[in-house]
């Protein structure tokens, strides 16, 4: 774990700034009127940039004209972009004019550090339990200096559902003992149950 | 966790073939010592250190000077046993803490990452069963234990139309195994953390028949770990090498968590779903969860009032 | 006072033990046939129970899901025989029957023998034995009152102290040629006999303390292991008598057998409508208490080792029931000696793996897993159990011969020693 290797320096208003925009955002966001949360408890957010491959990105972007209608794009770029089903183009997040920034609803630009706050324009809830620990992993210790993973450190922020992978081994028996058998009753869901009894009601 | 009995294997055989693998894998450090790895005079240790073991008294009666010579003896063992250096601390709680944890059950994915790195950080035999975490793959729709799968291996998790919900001792503040000892081998401790006295245990099991999370184990036989896989920080309450016939159980890696650590399950969690803290800080991330999630807790019905939570995001 | 006691006078303490103890090498070839056989099994016990302390309990058949088994179960059986011989000191103390009287020092020899083989039944379940004295007050840490297994530590060892001193009281009185003072005894009497109720009693809360397992978890269990006590002590005392009877010219009066035999119908009776009523609960409506039954007699997820075991049982005490329940059958030795041996295996398998096992399957997780003894764990257990044969044969060895004695002598002799005492 990288605990060490932390950026200091984020400090509170420009979080609660974003509440505050978020808050005065559109009417129909008004109807549910989150109170703004109590401040919590500070935090840095591990730093990510440094390892990312192709940061710099203006190395090439610098050379680049910049095309704003949406199209597959190539390699070293996805090719797809399934995060909010096609609704989202690269420079909904990304500045169009510093490709090294990503860019808010505002206008401001944020690094590839503040994703978050990139995040969290759209996904308030989560961001606000990710902001106070209910959401999100913090690194190294439960007290003192609170460093927190960023949303990038998890979620592709392209394609930010997590794939399923491969569970560790299955618990051991007791020495001298045969593995366990499966279970030889196999347990269905409530609708499954349901589907089937259905099914053989309407059977003839 | 390869070295799983065949079911056709007979005990002794299984037995011998472990003992093999270990001086294999142990290389050096373990090939001088594995006669002491199987069945040693006096477990492993002088016959000084054996008498000094059977005559330690209760661990909250020993004075400073007892409570060291107890920690030397541990030491030494494991330095002949396994000729591996171990550090023995006798952490105290810190005062004003009193752990939660709480495991968000729409992160868990049931990859058990928590599962092995507990079995790694806290010394447990690995051929025996003892393991602090069982992950329950449960179905969507209810909340049945009896229909949940413990030994569940697919491709990959997670599965569909299942969810999951990792289980471990629940550090009850009210614990139904510490009223069941009847040697007060088991306490909680003022950080809120149920221990266990390795050395004074007697091994009647009551404490396990006691528990309503199945969060206590047994060392049916002498826990065998390869010598490269001893971790070396440990404590006296925590997951320092124990003896057969005791019960063992999670402390919240007492090790670590006395340290300002975070719990190597936490730490070892890839989804995030594991909450640790300080549950008298209102500060802390187990409190916003406890106290803007809606939580609830396994079996709070009997009345153990476990300090640990479970939580879904929304 | 008591360096007198010591010294070795003609009806001194002293002469009375050495007398008792020295009548333990005089026996026929069928005495020590016997001895021999039942030292063998012991030592075959304690070869198992030696490899049991080198290897640890992996040589059991248990593990974290099922983590008491065969050896538990045979303790909670034999604290019922133990509590059991409460029955014949009611009769015999408190009414002055005569013929029960006879007979009830064999009484309080079975209750020594249980006690002391349930108690090592414990011990060889334990995974640190030698660490036995963590439990001891003063130099351990004894958990009174709040462990319910230090109150059965307490109230076995009071129960076996009491049934040692009884005894020991009036052997010593006969063996002097006088009859025992009633206000000396009569009080411990009646301090045994609670004593006896509490300690099955204990034992059942050892077990339905728990609500971590529901199966346990039953008000019902307390007066179960009662009833199911009274079946299985008579049912032994009656073989035993019957054997005494055979071996040695000790008086055995027939009416001791019905009045036991009664005993045993009755408490067969209630304990089966105790089965009747669990499984009523258990399932008009199953629910997750219920599961544990359900592995018990119909087996859960395709593992049901007990249901064949379970089924026995109950076929076993329904055939005792019957029989005992008919009262030219009960009065035939024969019928009855066959519905005793029933009855008591019947409640072994009931009150001991049907009861203790169950309770651990499902595990509070939810898993099924089955237990099947070891050969190890039956040899230790077997080696337990003729221990136990040996303390009774040892204990009634000595007894007899001095009761025996005292019948023979002259009544007014008796009134005479008992004048100048």
């Amino acid at each position: 774990m990288p605990g060490s290797n932390t950026r200091s320096g984020v400090t509170r208003w420009p979080w609660a700034l974003i509440l505050l925009l978020i808050g005065a955002l559109p009417a129909s966001f008004a109807q549910a009127p989150e109170a703004a949360p109590p401040a919590g408890p500070g935090f840095s957010v591990l730093t990510r940039q440094d390892n990312l491959v192709y940061y710099p990105c203006m190395h090439c972007h610098q050379a680049l004209k910049t095309n704003a209608s949406p199209r597959p794009l190539y390699a070293p770029h996805l090719r797809e972009q399934p995060h909010g089903g096609g609704t989202f183009w690269c420079l909904t997040c990304h500045a169009a004019e510093d490709r090294n920034q990503l860019s808010l609803l505002t206008g401001d630009q944020v690094g590839f550090d503040d994703a978050y706050k990139v995040c969290a324009q759209c996904h308030a809830p989560r961001a606000r339990d990710w902001r106070h620990g209910g959401h999100g992993k913090r690194v190294g210790n439960w007290q003192g200096e609170r460093t927190i993973l960023g949303c990038p450190q998890c979620h592709n922020p392209h394609d930010p559902v997590l794939v399923p992978s491969p569970p560790d081994p299955a618990p051991p028996v007791r020495i001298g003992f045969p593995p366990p058998s499966e279970r030889t009753v196999k347990h269905h869901t409530v609708w499954d149950t349901l589907q089937h009894d259905q099914n053989g009601k309407d059977a003839p | 966790m390869s070295t799983n009995p065949q079911p056709d294997q007979p005990l002794d055989q299984y037995r011998r073939g472990f003992l093999k693998k270990l001086g294999l894998v142990g290389g050096a450090a373990a090939a001088t010592t594995l006669p002491a790895v199987g069945h040693p005079a006096w477990g492993g240790s002088t016959l000084g250190d054996a008498v000094g073991d059977f005559f330690q008294s209760h661990y909250k009666r020993m004075d400073p000077e007892e409570i060291e010579a107890a920690l030397g003896r541990i030491e030494r063992r494991a330095k002949k046993r396994l000729g591996v250096e171990i550090q023995v601390a006798n952490t105290p709680p810190i005062p004003g803490v009193v752990f939660g944890y709480a495991i968000n059950i729409s992160k868990c994915q049931g990859y058990r990452r928590c599962v092995t790195a507990c079995v790694e950080e806290n010394n447990q035999g690995r051929d025996s069963q003892v393991q602090y975490i069982r992950v329950l793959q449960m179905d969507k729709g209810g909340m049945n234990l009896e229909t949940s799968e413990h030994y569940y291996a697919p491709e990959t998790v997670p599965v569909d139309g299942k969810f999951y919900l990792p289980v471990q001792c629940q550090q009850c503040d009210d614990p139904p195994c510490v009223k069941a000892c009847p040697v007060q081998a088991t306490w909680m401790e003022p950080d809120g953390i149920v221990v266990i006295d390795y050395n004074w245990c007697i091994g009647c099991r009551y404490c396990m028949a006691a528990c309503p999370y199945w969060a206590r184990h047994f060392n049916w036989s002498e826990p065998q770990i390869p010598a490269e896989a001893l971790n070396p920080v440990t404590h006296y309450l925590g997951n320092r090498p124990r003896p057969r016939g005791v019960v063992e159980k999670c402390t919240f890696c007492i090790q670590r968590t006395r340290l300002g650590r975070q719990p190597a399950c936490q730490e070892a969690c890839p989804t995030g779903a594991r909450v640790f803290g300080n549950l008298l800080d209102p500060d802390s991330e187990i409190r916003y969860v406890l106290e803007n999630k809606t939580v609830f807790r396994l079996k709070e019905d009997l009345g153990t009032e476990p300090k640990f939570w479970y939580y879904t995001d929304v | 006072m008591f360096k007198r006691m010591l010294e070795r006078k003609p009806g001194g303490v002293v002469d009375f033990m050495l007398s008792a103890v020295g009548r333990l090498s005089r026996g026929g070839w069928l005495y020590w046939l016997w001895l021999v056989l039942l030292l063998g099994v012991m030592g075959n016990g304690g070869f198992h129970y030696l490899d049991q302390l080198r290897h640890g309990l992996m040589i059991t058949g248990l593990s974290d899901q099922i983590s008491w088994g065969f050896y538990i179960a045979n303790f909670a059986f034999l604290v019922g025989i133990a509590a059991s011989a409460v029955l014949l000191v009611i009769p015999a103390y408190i009414f002055h029957r005569q013929e029960v009287k006879d007979v009830v020092l064999l009484g309080e020899a079975v209750a020594v023998a249980a006690v002391i083989t349930a108690m090592t039944f414990v011990m060889v379940d334990l995974g640190r034995p030698e660490r036995f004295w963590h439990m001891i007050p003063g130099i351990g840490e004894f958990n009174f009152p709040v462990s319910l297994l230090s109150w059965d530590v307490l109230v076995l060892t009071g129960y076996l102290l009491l049934n040692l001193l009884i005894p020991f009281y009036i052997l010593y009185c006969h063996f002097q040629g006088r009859e025992p003072s009633f206000r000396v005894y009569f009080p411990w009497v009646l301090l045994a006999m609670f004593w006896a109720i509490s300690i099955h009693t204990v034992t059942a809360f050892l077990f339905s303390a728990n609500p971590a397992r529901p199966f346990w978890h039953t008000a019902l269990l307390g007066p179960r292991f009662i009833a199911s006590a009274f079946v299985s002590g008579p049912a032994l005392m009656i073989a035993a008598l019957q054997i005494i009877r055979a071996v040695t010219r000790y008086p055995v009066s027939q009416k001791v057998m019905h009045m036991l035999a009664l005993i045993m119908t009755i408490a067969l009776q209630i304990s089966l409508f105790f089965v009747i009523a669990e499984l009523f609960t258990d399932f008009y409506n199953e629910g997750s208490h219920s599961a544990s039954s359900r592995y018990l007699f119909f087996g859960l997820d395709g593992h049901a080792a007990l249901r064949p075991w379970v089924w026995c049982a109950l076929g076993l005490n329904l055939l005792a029931v019957l029989i005992l329940m008919i009262n030219p059958l009960r009065e035939n030795m024969f019928f009855l000696n066959l519905a005793c041996l029933l009855a008591f295996v019947g409640i072994w398998i009931e009150k001991g793996m049907a009861l203790v096992v169950p309770g651990f399957i499902p595990t509070p997780l939810g898993e099924v897993a089955d237990y099947v003894p070891t050969s190890a764990e039956l040899m230790i257990s077997g080696g337990i159990w003729a221990m136990g044969l040996l303390v009774f044969t040892l204990l009634a060895k000595m007894a007899i011969p001095i009761e025996l004695a005292q019948r023979d002598r002259p009544a007014e002799a008796v009134a005479g020693a008992a004048a100048t005492t």
